[in-house]
């Protein structure tokens, strides 16, 4: 009998086991099997996150990083996962795959993305969405919208943020990802108006006019320092320097058909007189007030 | 402003107690004093509108239900801030993002920006304060952006997304031009600030798709949009006893536009292919007048009037290429794209009230482009080289008797840059970078009356930077240093009528050079976090060899700009938080002007989740050379924050 015991209670065992392992198994199919049941310190994490709730409720977004968890349900095994070990390994691309597996959608062109190939995923949202709290390393004067994250590696950027005039950025009004496409949208230089990105808000300099001028064609920042600038307008110069880079002729004094000695010898600025430079409806010369 | 809180309580008392529920977050409030000498307007412009007055410090909310959502929103006593509002659950994302950009001016032109130093008010007779005819004390203006979105996606590779947008400008500031006018005696006066009013408005919607079918990913993006664009700049002209009168010119359109883009790709191991294609259109109705008023606004003299004006535009573009790895760490990339846009306007143009003058336009300008790009990674070490090519041709052709104008004009660039990155070591990266760009021009004017057109030119740029980041997340170093020069060749531009046929004309040649260095530092411990920054910058402009006018003021510039920045939050005990930045900003050789900006706040809990915290302010310009500049602003605040 003391035989047949044990055989009961072997039996017993292996039932239990079994019944175990396929409730895993179809809770693990069902998606219903949470990875808190066994990880509850490292889903905690999560609490602030807004993966929070898909953590608790969904193997596949552990999955997307850790792997597949078929094998680790059976064996219990840290090995069978992909471990902090190995993640630490991967090449910006596969970071990028993981995030990929829910955000493909929001983010087709990804692939084409600078920060992508440099990977970058996880050096901005690691302190929002994965195993810690949210961004307690910065101070809060820096924790404005994406300012406290992009300067930590744009240093050139940061400086030019500080600079007398400049895009309020630092004080979080405008956003880095309002002229910066981080993520990647379109996947080809596709764009359609030139120079959108700066248009987007300054939609008066946008045209068309009758009288386009042709520097526009360079871009804003051929005059314009897009992020800071000693200089009022966030021009590139104090002087005439910006108009001069492709206005610049020997005897200067005689631009077009009047001799601007007179005029520019008391330090008068090109835009002074040619102040419609951005385009104009009624002058060619972009100078409202020379053609009456 | 009021709009804003309306939408912002709204929502809070929308989204209800059920939101809270599963809320963390932060609310944070305060009201501010200030004290301040001399020019309070420039501090405003330089210091973002800061003022008396409440303030919304931090408005921090997330609900980690389902669907999660987050408000994010911050709003200082000048009335500027943002409100962004995002919620999701697993099929269906959702946000609103609202922001005001208030943008103030100065009521002052400094009168010491000419590069020698020289003041300008010393040689031409000057107005450099902001005349009360214009009855407005504080100019600024206000840049509503307000976008709403809303996603469903559809499996882990589909999606579709409804956008709405709203843009609006209104108010006004002193433009950065001078009130160019001749006083009684003939002398040209300069620098008499007048003010800019704007009043622009867009409304846009566009729906993007996103969907994968049997290994091809497509995009689209179509959209409309409708604006209403008014921009009026009046200058006054003084005499040697007072006001004369006022320029008055406006230049505004009224736009339709639509656009389509459509973006396919086709991953793969091996080879990747990609293509798109896009249009966009743009209906105008251009307006533009240029008058003399008197101080009342009465017509003095009639000058310029478009009338019956029309500008239709459209662009069409697209790309393909391919990406074929030819090792699996080495990738080659090949792609062609071409642009083509086509501009026709026309309108009347009545000279001082009568004489219509038939005005037109119609240019074309039509790029090709080629890029090759080879990006490859061995080990810890990231090299890529990018090539790429463009070909512009443009024709232009404006009329507006006796002014005509008929060029055709030829733009080839090439650019070539190189990337290197190398993982020093687990927390070490380096980086270096080099580029070389040439672009020359040559233009064939086919006819010229009463008018003014550019010549050959040819540039060349050369610049490269190092990098180097130690540490990661919350200890990190980053330095960096860059430089570049452009050098310059323009042919004699072609005058008619000639000024003086005796001067011969010569290519130009002139220098432009940037050199910058820059590091940023942050370090973080248990009870401290201390950041730093340190930015150099020295821009060149050397047109010395150009010309050489008695009595002219000199072309070339020098500017060498400083900031130094840094900061620290320190906890030295429980429940106590002491915040300070100083900002030092130093302009130099051509300028003469530095700036200092500190803050300091402490935070003291006064229960579990609330904290009361006090801050400081300073703001202070030292502007010797244009004493108008200069100002010295302390800010005061009070405030109590709530975390839960």
């Amino acid at each position: 009998m003391p035989c047949s015991s044990s055989v009961t209670s072997i039996r017993r065992s292996l039932y239990t086991a079994s019944l175990s392992l396929l409730v895993l198994f179809a809770g693990y199919a069902l998606g219903a099997i949470p990875c808190q049941d066994c990880h509850e310190e490292q889903v905690a994490a999560f609490a602030t996150s807004p993966h929070a709730a898909l953590v608790q409720n969904d193997v596949k977004f552990c999955a997307s990083c850790h792997g597949d968890p078929k094998a680790h349900l059976e064996s219990a095994a840290a090995a069978d996962l992909v471990g902090k070990a190995e993640l630490a390994t991967w090449d910006g691309e596969r970071e990028a795959r993981a995030c990929a597996t829910c955000h493909e959608a929001e983010q087709p062109a990804w692939r084409d993305a600078p920060h992508t190939s440099e990977g970058l995923c996880w050096s901005c949202h690691e302190s929002q969405a994965l195993h810690s709290k949210r961004a307690d390393s910065l101070p809060p004067a820096k924790r404005h919208r994406t300012w406290d994250l992009c300067t930590r590696c744009h240093a050139e950027q940061a400086a030019e943020f500080r600079m007398v005039y400049r895009h309020p950025v630092e004080s979080g009004d405008i956003d880095c990802t309002d002229c910066h496409d981080i993520h990647g949208k379109s996947s080809l230089r596709v764009d359609l108006v030139e120079q959108s990105t700066c248009l987007r808000c300054h939609e008066e300099q946008k045209g068309p006019f009758l009288f386009e001028h042709g520097g526009m064609e360079q871009g804003c920042t051929n005059c314009h320092s897009a992020h800071g600038s000693p200089h009022r307008g966030q021009l590139l110069t104090a002087g005439n320097g910006a108009c001069l880079t492709c206005h610049l002729q020997s005897d200067f004094a005689t631009v077009g058909k009047v001799s601007h000695d007179f005029l520019l010898s008391g330090g008068g600025r090109c835009w002074d007189c040619h102040s419609e430079v951005h385009g104009s409806n009624t002058t060619p010369d972009f100078n409202p007030r020379g053609r009456r | 402003m009021k709009l804003i809180y309306a939408i912002g309580c709204a929502l809070l008392l929308l989204a209800g107690p059920a939101l809270f529920a599963q809320t963390s977050g932060t609310i944070a409030v305060g009201v501010q004093g200030d004290s301040s000498s001399d020019d309070t307007s420039t501090f405003k412009e330089q210091n973002n509108g800061e003022d008396s007055g409440v303030f919304l410090d931090l408005l921090d909310l997330r609900g980690t239900g389902s669907p999660a959502w987050h408000i994010d929103s911050r709003f200082n006593t000048g009335g500027r801030g943002w409100l962004d509002l995002e919620a999701r659950n697993r099929a269906w994302s959702g946000g609103f993002r609202l922001t005001n950009t208030r943008s103030w001016s100065t009521t002052s032109f400094a009168n010491g920006t000419l590069p020698s130093g020289t003041s300008i008010s010393t040689l031409v007779p000057s107005v450099t304060t902001l005349d009360p005819l214009f009855g407005i004390d504080e100019p600024h203006t206000d840049l509503l952006r307000g976008e709403a979105w809303l996603r469903r996606s559809i499996g882990d590779a589909s999606s579709v997304t409804l956008r709405l947008g709203v843009r609006e400008r209104d108010g006004e500031r002193v433009p950065n031009i001078g009130g160019f006018s001749f006083s009684d005696s003939g002398t040209p006066s300069f620098y008499a600030p007048g003010i800019e009013t704007i009043d622009s408005s867009t409304t846009w919607g566009a729906i993007e798709a996103v969907s994968s079918i049997h290994g091809v990913a497509l995009q689209l993006d179509a959209g409309l949009s409708t604006s209403d664009n008014q921009t009026r700049h009046d200058l006054p002209a003084y005499g040697e006893s007072g006001l004369l009168d006022l320029n008055r010119w406006t230049t505004g359109s009224e736009d339709d536009s639509y656009w389509i883009r459509v973006d396919v790709s086709r991953p793969s191991e091996r080879v990747s292919l990609r293509g798109g294609a896009s249009w966009y259109d743009v209906s105008s109705t251009p307006n533009g007048t240029d008058l003399r008023v008197s101080e009342t606004g009465a017509l003095v003299r009639d000058g310029l009037r478009l009338t019956n004006g029309s500008i239709d535009s459209s662009t069409g573009a697209g790309a393909a290429g391919l990406t074929w790895k030819i090792h699996p760490a080495v990738a080659l990339t090949v792609a062609a794209d071409v642009r083509s846009q086509s501009t026709e306007g026309s309108g009347d143009i009545l000279l001082r009230g009568t004489n219509p003058v038939a005005t037109s336009t119609d240019l074309s300008t039509d790029r090709a482009g080629a890029t090759i790009d080879l990006s490859s990674r061995f080990g810890d070490s990231r090299l890529r080289i990018r090539g790429r090519f463009t070909t512009t041709d443009v024709e232009l052709r404006e009329e507006s008797s006796p002014y005509l104008e008929d060029l055709e004009r030829s733009i080839d660039r090439s650019e070539l840059r190189a990337d290197f990155s190398h993982r020093l070591s687990k927390k070490t990266r380096g980086r270096a970078w080099g580029r070389w760009a040439d672009e020359s021009g040559t233009v064939d004017v086919l006819a010229l009356y009463a008018g003014y057109a550019l010549s050959d030119w040819d540039r060349e740029d050369l610049s490269g930077g190092v990098e180097i980041t130690l540490g990661n997340g919350a200890r990190r170093m980053n330095v960096s240093v860059s430089g570049g020069t452009r050098d310059l060749v323009n042919a004699p531009p072609v005058f008619d009528p000639v000024f003086d046929p005796s001067i011969v004309y010569v290519d130009a040649e002139g220098e432009v050079s940037t050199f910058r260095a820059a590091m940023t530092g942050i370090w973080s411990s248990a009870r401290a976090t201390t950041w730093g920054e340190i930015g150099w910058l020295s821009n060149e402009y050397d047109y010395d060899d150009v010309y050489d006018q008695p009595g002219f003021a000199p072309v070339s510039e020098d500017v060498e700009g400083m900031v130094i920045a840094a900061g620290t939050e320190v906890r030295p005990r429980e429940g106590t938080r002491v915040i300070g930045q100083i900002e030092w900003v130093r302009d130099d050789q051509d300028l003469d002007r530095t700036l200092t900006r500190a803050s300091l706040e402490v935070a003291q809990m006064i229960r579990s989740r609330f904290e009361l915290f006090g801050r400081w302010y300073l703001g202070d310009s030292d502007a010797p050379r244009s004493t108008q500049s200069e100002y010295s602003v302390n800010l005061f605040a009070l405030g109590i924050r709530a975390n839960f």
